[in-house]
């Protein structure tokens, strides 16, 4: 079998699976006769797009081994920076990366690249205190990809990427978003892969933010809910921000809760 | 996901295999090509790169993915295998696996083959020569290059085969060759240095974890710290791992150690944090049954 067919075995299958026709996977990605050609065996994806369209399915792409071109590898060492840059929040750096990224021709998968350009001068807009600004680019960026889909959470599919951005819309602008990504993430199978990286982390904000509308009550249930989570997939990412929530509100926490939040230091989970 | 240059791995591969430009590219491009190849000039095609690679004895797959007709798609199935083994559910992994097999009956694969052959090794042996034996073979069936321990840095490998020289360096260190197991942990920790983003998977994590072991086990104290801290790191990820408090022990355990040899009351006190924060979280995660009363024994024996 070559590596298209193994491709394009695994696309297939996987699609089959979850019972979605090609057009929901491929939907702003690509179009539907490439995605045919990729799942038919006679195209390869390059990784860009097929992280993508793993990831619409629920995939973690990381498990997935992957040979590139150097142009690819070159794109991925800059996005490494830029992500980096922007998680030290140094927007001089993140300028200068983006700019690299921005002056390489590329070949394909053209939207998923540009969304990132476009993500990454949002976080340029935020972090010089223009949230206004930051807002469109994020919603350009999603756009790109995803043109229908701000109604219609609940029925599409969504990149690590999509859904990313889509969070960071609903944190600036719209608390019933915030409140729908929440319930969108609860129903997904417990090993769908936007519901491991997100589900603690969109809890911990949707919980922070409706301080003043949510009863307490309400609050402690949300954050017990995703705490329970963690515990079940045995992630250890983001429990100290949600049991600092749970002090905050319930007052007092398990022997061992409080153990794990006075050593947080201590396993470099700042 | 793990990614890999094709000109890097076509250079390193012919360096390491002895071929020279002109012996490996005849008949198959012109010896300009594969210059152009390997400095990043030119792009291989899917067909060239794989003859290439075919030529040099290697394995041929441009893309070698943990998935035999979505068996392996999901990694989950992995942890879920791992974590009846390292509880010791023999009877109910060998259920499990008797249903696979049933269902693969049909598939054939060697990644299929080793997966559960490796499972039933685990279950059904002690560690003894005749197990490494069987491990090596079990690695030799896709990485026929790997003997006494050396293996290829270059090459790709998926989670089985990672998952094998796991193993194969712990089999050595339980029959007494530690120098072996520790040599095999070393070449593994520079593969996992420079495979990109390879971090989110189990298999690293438990690499880093047994390296450890290996070394505190055998005096290297700050050596095997080094290497949880490693371990730790990783799980910094998105990835779901149920390896964290046992790092989180070994280190209090090590510090330990240190301090039975120094007396230095700062070693005590260090030991004492990481083993209360590793009871902590063994608890609060509903850890390994048969770990975490150990863990809390040893707690109360040496800090209360």
């Amino acid at each position: 079998m070559n590596d298209s067919n193994v491709i394009g075995a695994i696309l297939g299958t996987e699609r089959t699976n979850l019972s979605l026709t090609i057009s929901k996977v491929c939907d702003g990605l690509c179009s539907a006769s490439t995605y045919n050609r990729y799942e038919g065996g006679k195209m390869l994806p390059d990784k860009f797009m097929l992280s993508a369209l793993l990831e619409r399915m629920g995939k973690n792409s990381n498990r997935v081994l992957y040979t590139v071109t150097d142009e690819e590898h070159r794109l991925l060492d800059i996005k490494k920076n830029l992500l980096e840059s922007i998680e030290n929040e140094d927007s001089e750096k993140t300028r200068q990366y983006l700019e690299e990224y921005s002056s390489i021709p590329k070949t394909r998968s053209k939207n998923i690249h540009k969304q990132l350009e476009l993500e990454v001068r949002g976080e340029l807009c935020r972090m010089s205190g223009d949230t206004k600004g930051a807002l469109s680019f994020y919603k350009e960026a999603f756009e790109l990809t995803c043109k229908k889909k701000l109604d219609d959470i609940d029925n599409s599919l969504y990149t690590v990427r999509e859904f990313g951005l889509l969070y960071k819309i609903a944190s600036i602008s719209d608390h019933n978003l915030l409140f729908k990504l929440g319930y969108f993430l609860k129903k997904l199978n417990d090993n769908h892969y936007l519901k491991v990286v997100y589900y603690g982390e969109l809890i911990s904000e949707l919980v922070s933010e409706s301080e003043n509308r949510w009863m307490k009550q309400v609050q402690l249930e949300y954050i017990e809910s995703a705490l329970q989570y963690k515990r079940l997939i045995k992630q250890s990412k983001g429990v100290v921000r949600l049991l600092e929530l749970k002090k905050k509100y319930a007052g007092e926490l398990s022997e061992e809760e409080e153990t794990i939040l006075k050593f947080d230091d201590l396993l470099g989970w700042n | 996901m793990s990614v890999y240059k094709k000109s890097k791995l076509l250079k390193s591969h012919r360096v390491e295999k002895g071929f020279s430009r002109e012996k490996l590219s005849e008949g198959i491009c012109d010896i300009t090509t594969l210059k152009r190849y390997e400095n990043e000039g030119m792009l291989p095609s899917e067909d060239n790169y794989r003859l290439l690679q075919e030529k040099m004895g290697g394995r041929p797959e441009q893309i070698i993915m943990s998935y035999d007709m979505g068996l392996f798609v999901d990694g989950d199935r992995y942890v879920e295998y791992e974590n009846l083994l390292n509880n010791q559910k023999y009877d109910e992994l060998r259920m499990k696996m008797q249903i696979l097999k049933e269902g693969l009956k049909n598939v054939e694969s060697v990644e299929k083959e080793q997966f559960l052959a490796r499972l039933e090794t685990l279950t059904y042996y002690d560690y003894t020569k005749e197990m490494l034996e069987i491990q090596e073979g079990l690695l030799k069936k896709s990485v026929p290059d790997y003997k006494d321990g050396e293996f290829s840095i270059t090459r790709l490998y998926n989670d089985t085969e990672l998952n094998l020289l796991n193993d194969i360096a712990i089999t050595n260190d339980k029959i007494g060759c530690t120098e072996m197991a520790v040599k095999i942990f070393e070449k593994l920790d520079v593969y996992l240095g420079q495979a990109e983003d390879n971090k989110d998977s189990m298999i690293a994590v438990k690499i880093y974890f047994n390296y450890a072991n290996t070394l505190g086990l055998s005096g290297e104290y700050e050596k095997s710290i080094e290497i949880c801290k490693k371990g730790i790191a990783l799980e910094k990820k998105n990835s779901c791992q149920e390896l964290l408090y046992a790092l989180v022990f070994n280190i209090g355990w090590l510090y330990d150690q240190i301090w039975m040899d120094n007396h230095d009351e700062k070693y005590k006190k260090a030991a004492k944090e990481y083993v209360g924060l590793s009871l902590a979280l063994a608890k609060y995660f509903d850890e390994s049954p048969i770990n975490t009363p150990t863990i809390e024994g040893y707690y109360k024996e040496n800090f209360t």
